[in-house]
This record gives C-alpha cells, structure tokens and sequence, in this order.
C-alpha cells in the first residue's frame, strides 16, 4: 500500500513537470498548428544551459532562468523566424521533415558542447526530502512542480485576461478574423513561438537540480508532450496538467508496482486508446 | 505518362552495371565496407520511400522494422541455431505483420496525416523501450555476432560476399518500386497521397492499399535489419532501433526525392560521399558522427524551405527548362 | 428495377440539421437537376449517396441495394460517381495518371485503364495536356479533368456538383452538349448547378431544396413557374448565363 501510495505522489508531482514540459508544445500547436517535434529537445537545451551557468557561476538552476529565458525567447524568435514562418501554411509533412531536422541539429550541437553522457547538477536541495507518513517528497521535485503550476495559472491568466492572450486565441479561431481585428498576426505567431521557447527552456532548468539530462533526452519528452495534448487538447493549458497528471500518475503507479519498462507500456496504451476515442482531445476547442 | 520509363531504364541498366564492375576494380576492404555502408543506406531509404514517399505515409517508426528485423534473425540464430537465411524471412513477416497491424489499428481510429506519424512515432519510440529492458533479447546490452565462415549460416570472411548481398537486395529494391510505380497499387497509393478523399470517391479502397504498401515496405526493410547484424555483427536497441536509422532514410529520400524510383539512392549516395569526406578531416570520430548528423539535421531543414523535391525535381525542372527555350530557339 | 432512390433521408450536424426527410427517385437515362439557393443541403445531399457522409436517419437505395452503410470506394465500385464543387485534381500527378486512377475502378488490368482514360481524356478534350501537372490546369481545364476522371470510373450514375461555375458562357455551352453526349451513351446525370437556365434546359426534371427539404420537383417548366420556388429564390442573385 505505501508502495502504492509512494508511486501516487511523486507521480503526481512528476505530473506537474511533465505537463510544465508539455504547456509550450500545445500553446503553438494550438494556436499556429504546428507541430514542432524539436519541442523535447528546446526543453533539454534549456537543461544544458542551466548546467553550463551552474558549472561555470555555481548559480542554482532556478537563479540562471535569468539568463535562460531571454535567450530562450530570442532563440523562439529566430526558429520562427527562419523555419516556423515559410513552414506554417504548408502541410503537415514539411512540419515534420523541418522540425526533426531542427531536432537533429540542436541535439548533436550540444552534443559537440557538452559530449553525450549524462549529465547532473547537484544543489544544496538536491538530496533533501520531504518525509510524511513514510512518504517521501522530494524538495527539488516539488520546487519543480510547484514552478510549474504557477506557470499554468499564469499561461491561463496570459491567454484569457491580457490583450495579447486574447490576440492570440483569435489567431488561432481565425487567422482571417484576426487580420480583420486589426491583429498583427506574424507578430503574434512570432512572440507566441518565442513564449512556447521559453516555457520549453524553462522547465529543463527547473528540473536540473533533480533531474538527469541527456542530449537525446528531447524524444522522450516530445512524445509525453503529444501524449498529454491529445488527452488535454491543443491550445488548452488546463488540459495540459490535467493531461501531465495523468501520465504522471500512471507512470508512477506503475513504475512502483511493477516496473520502469511496464509504465512505458501503459503510457502507449493510454496514447492508443486515447487516439480512438477522440484524437482531438477531451478538451479541444478551451484555448 | 509512360514514356519515362525507356530513361529510367536506362539509368537502371547502367546504374546495375556498375554495381556489378565494382567488385572487379576495388579491392580494398575499406573502400568495400564504405561502399557496402553506402547501399545500405540507399537500400533502407527506397524501402521508406515505397510508404512515405509514394503512398505519403509517414512512418516515423520504420526503424522499428529494421529492429525486428535484425533481432528475428539473430535470435533464431543464437538461441535456435536456425539459419539467418531463412531467419530474415522470419523477420520479413513479423515486421510485415507488426506493420499491417499498425495500419489497421490507424485506419480503424481515423488516425491520418499527422496522427499516423505520431501513432508510427510512438509505437517506435515503444520497440526501442521495450527491448531495452528485455532480457530475452539482452536488454541494452545488445548481442554480438562471431565472424566466421559460414555461407550456409549467412557469414563471410570476405567482403565482397556481402558487396552481393546488398547489391541484390538493392537492385531488387529498385525493382519492386519500379514496377510497383506502374502497377495499379502504384497509382492508386499515389492518389491516396494526394487527396484520399478524392481518391476514395474515385474507387480507391484505401485502407486496402495502404497496408499493403506499409507492409510491403516494412518487409524489404526488415530484410536489411538482417543484413546489418551479420554485416555488422552487432545490434543493440541503441544503434539499430534508435532514432539514427529513420534519420538515415528521410534525409537520403527527401534530399534524394521522395516519391521518385532513383531519389533516395542519389540521396543517400551525396550524404555517404559527404560523410567520407568528414572521415578524412582530422576531427575525431565521435565528431565526425555528431557533425554528420548536424548536416543530415540541416539538409532536411533545407531540402524543405528550397527545394521540396529534392535533387531528382530540381534535375527535372532544369531538364524543363532547357526544353522550354530549345522549344522557343526552334518556333524562331 | 427502381434506379436511385432516397427515402426519407435527414442530416444532422450536432443541432443543425442540414438534410430533412428528403424523398427523391431519379429514373435511369435522365438527366436530373437540383438547385436550390445557397446554404439549401444541395452539396451535402450528395456527400450522403457517395458515402463521404452518414446518413442520420433515412434509406438511399441505388438498384435495390442499400447504400447507407457502404464505404465511398464501395458505392464508387457500384457505379456511382461524383465530382466536387471546387475541382479537386490530384495537384502533383498528370492529367493522364488523374484519370488511370478513375479507370481503375472497374479495369482489371492497367493496360485495359489505359484504353479507358484516353476515351475518358478525348471526349473532354484533354488528350493535348496528358503530361501537364494537375496543380498547373486552368480553372475551366481543372472541371474538365473532374468529369473525365469520374467518367473514367464508367458510372452508371454521374453526380456532378456545379460542373458550370465560374465558366464563360461558351464554355457552358461546351459543357451542356458533353453531358447531352454523356446520357446518350447511357448515362444517368444528377447535377448540382445554379446557371439556372443552363440546369433548366438540360435536365428532363428538377428538385429544389431549400433549408434541406424538398420544396419542389416537377419538369424545368413546372419548377420555373412554381411560387414557392420563386420565393425562396428571391433576395438570392440568381445566376444566368448571357446567351
């Protein structure tokens, strides 16, 4: 039962990082229709830039968010700019030859940087725990997590209360419409890339003083990211956690009871039977 | 219409011919092992573009096929002592099955366009897991084959032995998409390409069709996993089910030409030359693989914001245009 | 044997209902119209006999056999055959690889399609642009390629939507002989047009809809002096072409 119950947590904190993961895939997805398969791989490019300021300035992860997300967005800004923008009305086969070729690029250019073993950062945090009842939280897992649902409620807030979120939602209703608004819509497309940049970028570092980074970890988290927008909707932040938390929960059930390998099953499972039953999403159409 | 056919035969003929000179000039091991790296590549890449490339099925698991292809054989091999010949034919029907299976499950679920890529993504990216941690098959480890003289058993001393091998797997490759291209799966794969709606309003029974093609394709291809481990004489789920595979053949059919019988082979034949080329630089081995891949990753990016049909479109419209104003020269 | 007939068929999309309770019956060899303003379930109508959609509540048989429940490739496989309001040509591929697809439908042999599309390609007079890319026809060639590629198929029934729109007056005229050609090689013609005075000297009959019920059927003389057809008509810009 504790074993039950210990898989339960740290998968629904788990959950929150995973959906944190997931919130900058669904955004452009749902609001350009692009399907930016390199996404896994902008959030483990913010990882690596968390331990190249931590190996070289000692600051914790969440001190260089400084410094990651500005160059985060500049970085969305470019990709957009040079790939997103001639890539966006065109089908869906050029976003994905465009996207995995931006993928393959940016993985093996930090494999130059930094060579392909795994990499760590230990903080001051890293080992502490939280222990209740014979459960144990991790500090650095729950920082992470806690991060992560303040960026949801603030994504939300960006989207439903600010000019720009309501720009952004009508260009992703009806470019058209939009146009007619008076909305810039390149402009809008250009800084809402840079924002799903960001966020990617954002919750690598968040869970550097944690986590284990890898340059191809990128695959692995692109594909939780589709897991979670076809079980929350794209463009739908909400479905985004709830989306995370489920994975979340199933994996770390899963993983506790019986094994690592037996979870990656499950999530497939749940990945297929989600695509019968409504590919678009439980909660399409909230963005 | 039809009257390409006189030139691509041509082509083929002479492109036949000098694969079977080869052998006669070169003797060196390296540059044979370079050449027979070389055909496998191409070979795997006109296996992915029979789905991806003529019927627009984007399988971004196809290297998933080439594992089970090589784990089939090796472990009827090791485990069984059954040959790798018929082992690879073993290997042919389960990825044939895995990938009829697949396909079905997707036309079932309405799962089209970029739901099937993903769905091909994910049970890829599952494989991969899945053998990583299966001990049957040596989990990460991988298995590691004994070279030997054993014809009967699939294994040579030499490498010219395996020069043949791939050649024909190759040629026979380059067959199969040549008359399959004027076969009526052939059009009507095309057709589901470009508009399967059109196309099932047409008569078209897509779902028909697109299995046979992915089957088709992930058969041949599993043929090559084969061929990699006893070439090779290694397969773990980091270099024959990992992501590297698949890269290899979008980048050789989409810079080559997908959709198009001579695209992936020209494709693939730039990245193996280019890929030598790094060899010879004093770089290191390591980065020679890291650099060749940030080409591969650039190519793609390229290939889709210039030049979306790839070397054999760009060939063709020049081939247009010097006939367009031949045609005007001529009206003076 | 009755021919095509619907009974009783309705769509509903969520809470709209775009077809209701339409009854119709088209007799073999006719050429028969419908028209109806904008919005009226015309297109939709369609969409349900070809399969494209499913049926919400209603029967469409064709000689007999239920269609409601076959695939679209199954009803093509049938003999039934439509074109598409927007020309839809397969934009990469020739005009003459378009039509092979059509051909196929009932050639068992690609040699016996071949035969098949260059009928299909003279009688529309597209034999000159065999190699020339679907993307790269004009408009006017674009439904010229939709009507060989469905005649390709070798319909018993040919449904065309709009085949007219967007043609000059003579080109109309073209398109009304070819189809008079058509039904007299024993074709049966449904036609989806707003040139209406083209659709009313063409067709032996017409049925009109309006907000997806059948409001009137009758001979083109009939329907021209009907109040209700008229009626729902007006505040609409009603297309005829100059003669």
């Amino acid at each position: 039962m504790t074993v039950f119950i210990q898989g339960l947590t740290t998968g629904i904190l788990m959950g929150c990082v995973y959906a944190f993961f997931a919130i900058g895939f669904t955004l452009v997805l749902g609001v350009m229709k692009v399907v930016n398969f390199a996404h896994g791989t902008f959030v483990v490019m913010g990882m690596y830039l968390a331990i190249f300021i931590f190996t070289t300035y000692l600051w914790d992860p969440f001190l260089s968010l400084l410094i990651v997300i500005p160059s985060m967005f500049a970085f969305g800004l470019v990709v957009y700019h040079l790939i997103i923008r001639p890539i966006r009305e065109q089908p869906l086969s050029a976003h994905v030859i465009a996207t995995i070729g931006l993928l393959v690029i940016v993985e093996n250019i930090i494999t130059l940087m930094f060579g392909s073993q795994y990499r760590t950062v230990t903080v001051s945090y890293t080992t502490s725990a939280l222990v209740v009842g014979g459960i144990r939280m991790g500090i650095a897992r729950m920082l992470a997590a806690g991060t992560s649902l303040c960026v949801v409620a603030l994504s939300y807030l960006l989207l439903h209360r600010t000019d720009f979120g309501r720009a952004v939602r009508a260009c992703a209703d009806d470019i058209e419409g939009a146009w007619g608004l008076g909305v810039d819509v390149n402009r809008t497309f250009m800084v809402a890339f840079g924002l799903g940049s960001v966020l990617a970028g954002f919750s690598g570092a968040a869970v550097m003083p944690f986590a284990v980074a890898s340059p191809s970890s990128g695959l692995d988290i692109v594909i939780k990211a589709f897991v979670i927008v076809i079980i929350g909707g794209m463009g739908s932040v909400g479905g985004a956690l709830v989306g995370g938390l489920i994975i979340g929960m199933v994996e770390g059930i899963v993983s506790a009871l019986w094994s690592p390998a037996i979870a990656i099953a499950a999530l497939f499972m749940i990945l297929i039977i989600m695509l019968m039953i409504s590919p678009e999403g439980f909660f399409a159409g909230e963005a | 219409m039809l009257s390409e056919s006189p030139l691509k035969k041509t082509i083929f003929s002479l492109f036949v011919l000098a694969l079977l000179a080869v052998p006669f000039f070169i003797r060196s091991d390296y540059l044979l092992t370079v050449l027979i790296g070389a055909l496998y590549g191409a070979y795997i890449c006109v296996c992915w573009n029979l789905a991806a490339g003529y019927a627009g099925l984007f399988s971004l698991g196809h290297q998933a096929f080439l594992g089970l292809g090589a784990y089939a054989s090796t472990i009827l091999f090791v485990k069984y002592k059954i040959t790798p010949w018929i082992g690879m034919f073993v290997g042919g029907m389960i990825a044939a099955i895995f990938a009829a299976f697949i396909t079905f499950v997707c036309y079932r679920c309405r799962l089209k366009g970029m739901f099937f890529a993903v769905a091909t993504l994910a049970f890829g990216f599952l494989v991969q897991a899945l053998f990583m941690t299966w001990d049957y098959v040596e989990a990460s480890t991988g298995i590691w084959l004994l070279l030997q003289n054993k014809p009967q058993d699939y294994f040579f001393m030499a490498r010219t032995p395996y020069y043949w091998i791939i050649s024909s797997l190759l040629i026979i490759s380059l067959l199969v998409t040549y008359f399959l291209e004027r076969s009526r799966l052939g059009y009507r794969m095309v057709a589901i390409r470009e508009d399967e709606d059109v196309a099932e309003s047409l008569g078209v029974d897509s779902s028909r069709c697109k299995i046979w093609v992915m089957t088709l394709s992930a058969f041949l291809t599993a043929l090559g996993g084969t061929f990699y481990a006893q070439f090779y004489l290694y397969i773990s789920p980091e270099n024959i089910l990992s992501i590297d595979p698949l890269i290899t053949m979008q980048v050789g059919t989409l810079v080559g030409g997908s959709g198009t019988l001579f695209g992936p082979v020209i494709g693939w034949a730039f990245f193996s030359f280019l890929g030598e080329f790094l060899r010879g630089l004093p770089l290191g081995a390591t980065a020679v693989g890291v650099i060749s891949r940030i080409i591969w990753g650039l190519s793609l990016l390229l290939v889709i914001l210039f030049l979306p049909t790839g070397m054999v479109g760009l060939g063709r419209k020049l081939v247009r245009r010097r006939a367009r104003e031949e045609g005007k020269e001529g009206s003076l | 044997m009755r021919f095509l007939e619907l009974v009783k068929v309705s769509k509903n999309f969520g809470g709209l209902q775009a077809v209701k309770e339409v009854d119709l019956a088209i007799n073999p060899g006719e050429i028969f119209g419908l028209i109806g303003p904008n919005g009226s379930g015309k297109t939709t109508l369609f969409n349900l006999i070809s399969g494209a959609l499913k049926v919400t509540s209603g029967s469409i048989q064709f000689k007999e056999e239920e269609l409601s429940r076959l695939k679209p490739h199954e009803i093509c496989r049938r003999g039934i055959a439509r074109t598409f309001q927007i020309a839809r040509p397969f934009a990469d591929v020739t005009v003459y690889r378009n039509v092979m697809i059509g051909a196929l439908n009932q050639a068992s042999t690609v040699s016996e399609a071949a035969h098949i599309t260059e009928e299909a390609l003279s009688v529309t007079n597209l034999d000159k642009k065999t190699d020339v890319r679907g993307k790269n026809l004009t408009i006017p060639e674009r439904r010229r390629l939709e009507l060989a590629r469905s005649l390709a198929t070798q319909p018993k029934l040919l449904m065309l939507d709009e085949p007219m729109a967007g043609l000059t007056p003579t080109e109309v005229d073209e398109v009304s002989e070819l189809l008079q050609q058509i039904r007299r090689k024993g074709v049966t013609i449904f036609i989806i047009e707003h040139i209406l005075q083209a659709v009313m000297t063409l067709s032996d009959r017409i049925a009109v809809l309006n907000h997806g019920e059948k409001i009137a059927e009758g001979s083109p003389q009939e329907i021209g002096t009907n109040p209700r057809v008229v009626e729902a008509y007006l505040g609409e810009e009603y297309v005829v072409a100059d003669s």
